[in-house]
């Protein structure tokens, strides 16, 4: 199957780049929509009063999810040929505990805080600077890390793989939690309000 | 003054950022991301001041190209400026394009711009460490079943609500 | 009184519906006796797949014998042809992933009366770090850089990416310098 197209060589680098520019629009226009361009919206997520991430997020994934694996299914997207980000057991883990500090600190994202700022809110920008100081930071410790970030290499696996269950076990699995989720979450915010 | 319009049901506009994420799987070969564009900014910016600094240093490196051509040539760069261009016209739209600061009903200026500073600091080494953020890592690695994503996905939503208690005065 | 269907409800059905199909819908990847009637992503072909595309006749296929002229004699497959395809006089290079299958390959070549047969040392990586990145030091010698001109002008040529960096940097693996040049991640 001939797809994804640029891995079959349909278009070039070029024209992979006007290809980013409009997914970006496309992405950033949908995350405003959402709300997700606002900070104190993103923020209710850890005080269960505005769910709005998880929704947006879950939904996403879901339909993502579901869509490649059906286009795969139907011969129209060979899956090996989509890029699997590789896992590194502690990395992923404590980098996601550190990055969700930050988060509820900041209350927003670096993809939602391009949208706050072009939205014309100052702690967008501010929020921009600060990721930019913390990568900064990261690299010029980087000697010191370095052993954490190459460690635990699992390679590329998914979770179906790692569990020795079929691929479409865990979508299905994945679509009940998110299902499951989606309904606790109407709850919750019905009380808060 | 035209009142801003209601948000988009957060199904829905998850749904589209979803199509979005699965058109670039199928026109790319690659999912979404934005904190990489950032580590390419950091870099040709660092080398464009010191070149001998990132000249023999991985982390810069990596960002790097061989100087014929502009490291911002990337295709992360044009789509997080894309995400900027479309979160403008999204908001123009909806009447929503609005200069001011989005903080708690008790929070200062000045603090919620020293929260967002230094929760943009520890998010961008967190998502440096995990090699990636919620764009890269948790809707592109989570679509695809990837075992790191969703560990970084649940150490980030339980480390918000570990973390939550400590920030309560800026948001609620 | 009938429920009205809601946005939320038609997606949640949606989703649960393609998500169950998904439980007995089996892998997404080729299945196994697809790889078994067709070539794979890496170009390889099970026997099947030969056996049947010389049945149908399969129009312009060769199908190659890498093997020595004796093994050759003995057995191989029906309408393989020798090394002895390729002609005395031309040039031909072989390469591989690495050099090793290569050499063999063009051993057998030459084996075969064809004198100029080349494999390509180092394999397909060589490519990448020698035409797509080659690299100068900084302290390099006069000479080097007299020679530097022509490696960068054909490394141009072919959208290569000729760069001075120190000899500490060029020294990476050929593999990372593969994976950098295809980089599709936030990660290095």
């Amino acid at each position: 199957m001939s797809a994804p197209f640029y891995e079959f060589g349909l278009f070039g680098q070029e024209a992979s780049l006007l290809v980013a520019l409009a997914i970006g629009v496309a992405f950033g226009f949908f995350l405003e929509r959402g709300g997700l361009g606002n900070a104190r919206k993103l923020a209710g997520q850890f005080y269960l009063t505005d769910l709005a991430v998880l929704k947006v997020m879950f939904s996403a994934i879901v339909t993502a999810m579901l869509g490649l694996f059906w286009l795969s299914q139907l011969g129209l997207v060979d899956l090996s040929r989509v890029y699997l980000l590789p896992t590194y057991v502690a990395p992923h883990s404590i980098g996601g505990v550190v990055f969700g500090v930050g988060f509820v600190m900041g209350g927003l994202c670096p993809g939602t805080s391009c949208v706050a700022a072009s939205s014309g809110r100052l702690d967008g920008v501010v929020l921009l600077g600060g990721m930019l100081f913390g990568i900064l930071l990261f690299n010029e410790a980087f000697p010191l890390v370095r052993g954490l970030y190459y460690s635990t290499d699992l390679g590329q696996v998914t979770i179906a793989q790692l569990v020795g269950l079929p691929y479409g076990v865990l979508v299905f699995a994945v679509v009940v939690v998110a299902l499951g989720s989606f309904v606790v979450a109407e709850r919750i915010e019905a009380r808060a309000r | 003054m035209k009142r801003p319009q209601p948000y988009m049901n957060p199904y829905l506009s998850g749904v589209g950022i979803g199509l979005v994420l699965l058109l670039a799987f199928v026109i790319m070969g690659r999912g979404l991301g934005a904190s990489g564009a950032l580590s390419t900014v950091v870099a040709t910016g660092v080398s464009a001041v010191a070149p001998q600094h990132t000249a023999d240093n991985l982390p810069y490196e990596a960002y790097l190209s061989d100087g014929t051509v502009s490291p911002l040539k990337d295709w992360l760069v044009f789509e997080i400026v894309g995400i900027a261009l479309g979160g403008l016209l999204s908001a123009l739209l909806a009447r929503r394009f609005r200069p001011g600061i989005d903080k708690g009903p008790r929070a200062s200026n000045r603090s919620r711009l020293l929260y967002a500073f230094g929760g943009g600091t520890i998010m961008g080494l967190g998502a440096k460490l995990a090699r990636g953020c919620t764009s890269g890592q948790a809707l592109t690695g989570g679509a695809l079943l990837s075992v790191g994503s969703w560990l970084f996905i649940t150490g980030a939503f339980a480390a918000g609500y570990l973390a939550a208690p400590l920030f309560r005065r800026e948001w609620t | 009184m009938t429920r009205p269907v809601t946005v939320n409800g038609a997606l949640a059905t949606a989703a649960f519906v393609l998500g169950l199909a998904a439980l007995v819908a089996g892998s997404p990847y080729r299945e196994m006796s697809d790889r078994v009637w067709a070539p794979a992503p890496d170009g390889s072909v099970s026997a099947l797949v030969v056996a049947q595309w010389l049945r149908e006749r399969k129009t312009g296929l060769r199908v190659v014998d890498l093997r020595g002229p004796e093994e050759y004699e003995q057995f191989h497959l029906p309408r393989a042809e020798p090394l002895r395809a390729f002609e005395p006089g031309e040039t031909v290079v072989v390469y591989g992933a690495d050099s090793l299958e290569a050499r063999l390959a063009a051993q057998r070549l030459r084996d075969a009366g064809i004198d100029t047969a080349y494999y390509l040392a180092d394999g397909v990586a060589a490519w990448f770090t020698d035409v797509l990145n080659p690299t100068l030091s900084p302290d390099a010698s006069p000479g080097e850089r007299a020679a530097w001109e022509r490696v960068a002008e054909l490394s141009r040529y072919f959208g290569g990416l000729p760069r001075i960096v120190s000899r500490g940097a060029a020294q990476r693996s050929t593999a990372e310098v593969m994976r950098r040049t295809m980089r599709r991640g936030c990660a290095f």
